[in-house]
């Protein structure tokens, strides 16, 4: 008897405890404080539980375990069970979640006081935690769309949570409709493993991957094309929408209109990071096609620099923050491209800590400034709110890969692994040269925030004096400070050591040098090669521009924007992809949309189905209606008449009943 | 050939039971004892058979379907009962709402 036998227990508990105080508090509670004892004190025993699962995990000695809860669908031959998949990535997964939700319930308490949806949103967050660890912990692919949808759904009604507010509720549909979109690519890419595989149980998905390297399908005007090449296109298009990557990521600044506890939970740690949660899950399929490989290295480390430039424009501190984060999504989509899929997952959970750090910060000055978000009306808060202050300080030298704050270790490595792999990639020094200016880049927006707004003369104005945050705000900043400082040096050992907590089960021949690299860059120690190599030189580079351009009063100056418009043209329209969606994609639908309803619904339904088919039925069936007389002697009349007919007609021979 | 003349007897209810069922164009109490005519000729049935084939389901089942028509004009009285309150009459042609 080991102790791995009660994993499957301890995961369940932490996975079914927030369903359970999700839906007992949306349902029954009336009181806010039954409401918070309850979601706190569940999510709380959550964690634990997901803890414990860890440790179990780590103690015990298999690579994964395939526990079955029941039988789901069965027709024919096609059968679903649902179940659960407990090995390193999930089990790490499960804990990140439950961890950060329990911060963000805990710090909500004092966040969300005075508004009138409380118990609302404490229902709505145990809820998507739930769907979030469903996500992870699945076992076949049917429960991943399951836990899919659902965290799109909870996302959705969060963003739209102020949903009497107009920006709120466009930004609810936007980021619902432009999901809907990955979905439908994410959809086919499980239906075509389910058809190619027969299958949707992950055992039989990984054991019969390297099968389907031969396999190609017939597309009608395309030719033939590899099956695991489509398949993971497919999978990788839905991962995009859900991860926020280069050409679909337009949902997810706008996104920042709800509250921000939320966009510290989904639209920073956990939602957004399970695209590359996907595709990680499904390494052993995208690693058996290069070309996928190289797309995804190019997307990624486009993000990662393009999409972080655009945070130097922006005037609000959650949009800015928002713009970080695409381009962190950025650098973990791009670790997963050049294959080094362990570092893909080391930097998101460092990323989901110093972030959910960084938003929980911001939260508490918009907290503190009555909900004024724009950093042009703040600063000097340094001497009124010191904790927060140097929270957010801790979460930006993360962020800025400044050893020894926990960010510096991921992404070190992952540009380490990229130098390495950009020989062997197309386009792969644009990738590189991406993934290294975004080092300079990253420094250069967080430090500007930092500046701004906690440096220099104070131009918020308040009815109320200024202060610190209340203790259930602060606390969790600190801890999430304090795993800031820490968290990267200690898991370092277990994402990139000698002997890595998760295996990839089946990585590449060719990508096994490029892990001994990496071991053996740790093995030598980090920050030694850190100062051989460019990347720390960056980000320092980056904090002393931002401090020389933003820590002056002319920090918002417009110089650039008048004088050389060209030149900042593309970076204020936001690359132009806010204007294709409003002025070529939405008004293409918006025509077809009043197409169908001029010909499909007015013309074809209205005019001829309506008035002339449904005419001519009525007129016959009012004239049957007079049958109906409602004289029971008629009705009996009738009905023995018809029993005589029938008896009659069997007495004849015939076979009526 | 006794028993031929006990369906002969049972045939005869039955199409009492239906022509006044048809004829009456007005009272329901006459519908309702029409009914339990018909239930009379199925009984009697019952009782011919079960002691032509001698075996005594037959008349268990007698029981039965007298224990359920019973229960059947109960209800059926009741029903009258509410609805002369409401009517002040059981005649049929005032339950005419459904008429097309």
């Amino acid at each position: 008897m080991e102790m791995q036998a009660f994993l499957p227990y301890t995961v369940l508990l932490s996975l079914l405890l927030p369903l359970f105080s999700g839906v007992s508090i949306g349902l029954f509670c009336q009181r806010e404080i039954t409401a918070v004892r309850i979601s706190v004190g569940v999510m709380l025993l959550s964690t634990v539980a997901a803890l414990v699962s860890l440790v179990l995990f780590y103690l015990g000695n298999a690579a994964f375990y395939d526990v079955f809860l029941f039988s789901w669908i069965t027709i024919g031959d096609f059968s679903c069970d649902m179940g659960l998949w407990i090995d390193g990535l999930s089990v790490v997964m499960l804990f990140m979640v439950s961890l950060i939700s329990v911060l963000v319930h805990w710090y909500s308490i004092a966040y969300m006081q005075d508004d009138s949806g409380f118990i609302r949103f404490f229902s709505l967050i145990s809820l998507f935690t739930f769907a979030m660890m469903q996500l992870v912990m699945t076992n076949n692919l049917l429960g991943l769309f399951f836990g899919w949808e659902g965290v799109s759904l909870f996302s959705y009604l969060l963003i739209g949570f102020h949903f009497a507010k107009d920006s709120a509720s466009a930004a609810n549909l936007k980021a619902f409709l432009m999901n809907r979109f990955g979905d439908m690519a994410f959809c086919l890419g499980i239906a075509l493993l389910i058809v190619s595989v027969g299958s949707p149980q992950y055992r039989e998905l990984f054991s019969r991957m390297p099968d389907l390297v031969p396999e190609t399908l017939l597309i009608p005007g395309l030719g033939v094309v590899s099956t695991v090449f489509l398949t993971g296109l497919l999978l990788f298009i839905g991962a995009m929408t859900k991860s926020a990557q280069m050409p679909l990521h337009m949902w997810l600044p706008d996104s920042m209109e709800g509250p921000t506890p939320v966009s510290a939970l989904i639209h920073a740690a956990t939602m957004v990071t399970a695209g590359v949660f996907l595709l990680c899950r499904f390494a052993d399929l995208i690693v058996l096609s290069p070309i996928l490989m190289n797309c995804i290295a190019f997307v990624g480390a486009s993000g990662a620099l393009w999409l972080g430039i655009l945070a130097l424009f922006e005037f609000d501190i959650k949009r800015i923050i928002a713009y970080s984060t695409l381009s962190q999504l950025g650098y973990m989509t791009l670790a997963v491209g050049v294959g080094a899929f362990n570092l893909a997952i080391f930097h998101l959970l460092l990323h989901a800590i110093y972030k959910a750090l960084l938003f929980l910060a911001a939260g508490s000055v918009i907290h503190a400034l009555a909900h004024q978000q724009d950093i042009r009306q703040m600063g000097g808060l340094w001497s009124k709110m010191p904790i927060t202050a140097i929270c957010f300080l801790f979460g930006a030298l993360s962020l800025s890969g400044i050893p020894p704050f926990s960010g510096f270790y991921s992404k070190d490595l992952i540009l380490f692994v990229a130098a390495k792999q950009a020989v062997s990639l197309q386009a792969g020094w644009y990738i590189y040269g991406c993934a290294l200016l975004g080092f300079l880049i990253t420094p250069l927006y967080i430090f500007r925030v930092f500046w701004v707004v906690f440096l220099g003369r104070p131009r918020y104005v308040t009815r109320t004096p200024v202060y610190e945050s209340p203790m259930q705000i602060v606390g969790p900043l600190m801890i999430l400070g304090v795993l800031c400082l820490l968290s990267g040096y200690v898991l370092l050992p277990f994402f990139a050591g000698a002997s890595p907590f998760f295996q990839f089960p089946l990585l590449s021949p060719a990508l096994q040098p490029l892990q001994q690299k990496v071991i053996d860059v740790v093995a030598h120690g980090l920050f030694l090669h850190a100062i051989f190599g460019l990347g720390l030189y960056f980000a320092l580079f980056g904090i002393i521009v931002s401090w020389l351009r933003y820590s002056t009063p002319h920090y918002a100056s417009q110089w650039m924007t008048t004088h050389v418009w060209w030149l900042s043209w593309p970076f204020v329209n936001r690359y132009g992809f806010d204007w294709c969606l409003e002025n070529i994609i939405v008004p293409f639908f918006r025509v077809s949309a009043s197409v169908c309803s001029q010909y499909g619904e007015q013309v074809m339904i209205d005019q001829t189905i309506e008035s002339r088919v449904a005419g001519r039925i009525q007129g016959i069936s009012h004239w049957f209606s007079r049958i109906q007389t409602s004289y029971l002697n008629r009705y009996f009349a009738v009905m023995s008449l018809a029993i005589m007919i029938m008896i009659a007609g069997s007495l004849m021979g015939y076979n009526i009943v | 050939m006794d028993w031929i003349l006990i369906i002969v007897v049972s045939v005869l209810f039955v199409i009492t039971a239906c022509v006044g069922m048809i004829i009456n164009q007005r009272n329901l109490i006459v519908m309702l004892l029409c009914a339990e005519l018909l239930f009379l000729a199925a009984n009697l049935n019952f009782i011919v058979f079960s002691r032509l084939h001698q075996d005594f389901h037959g008349q268990v089942m007698v029981i039965f379907v007298l224990a359920a028509a019973a229960a059947e004009s109960a209800i059926a009285l009741a029903l009258f009962v509410l609805m002369y309150r409401q009517y002040h009459s059981v005649d049929t042609k005032l339950l005419s709402n459904i008429r097309g």
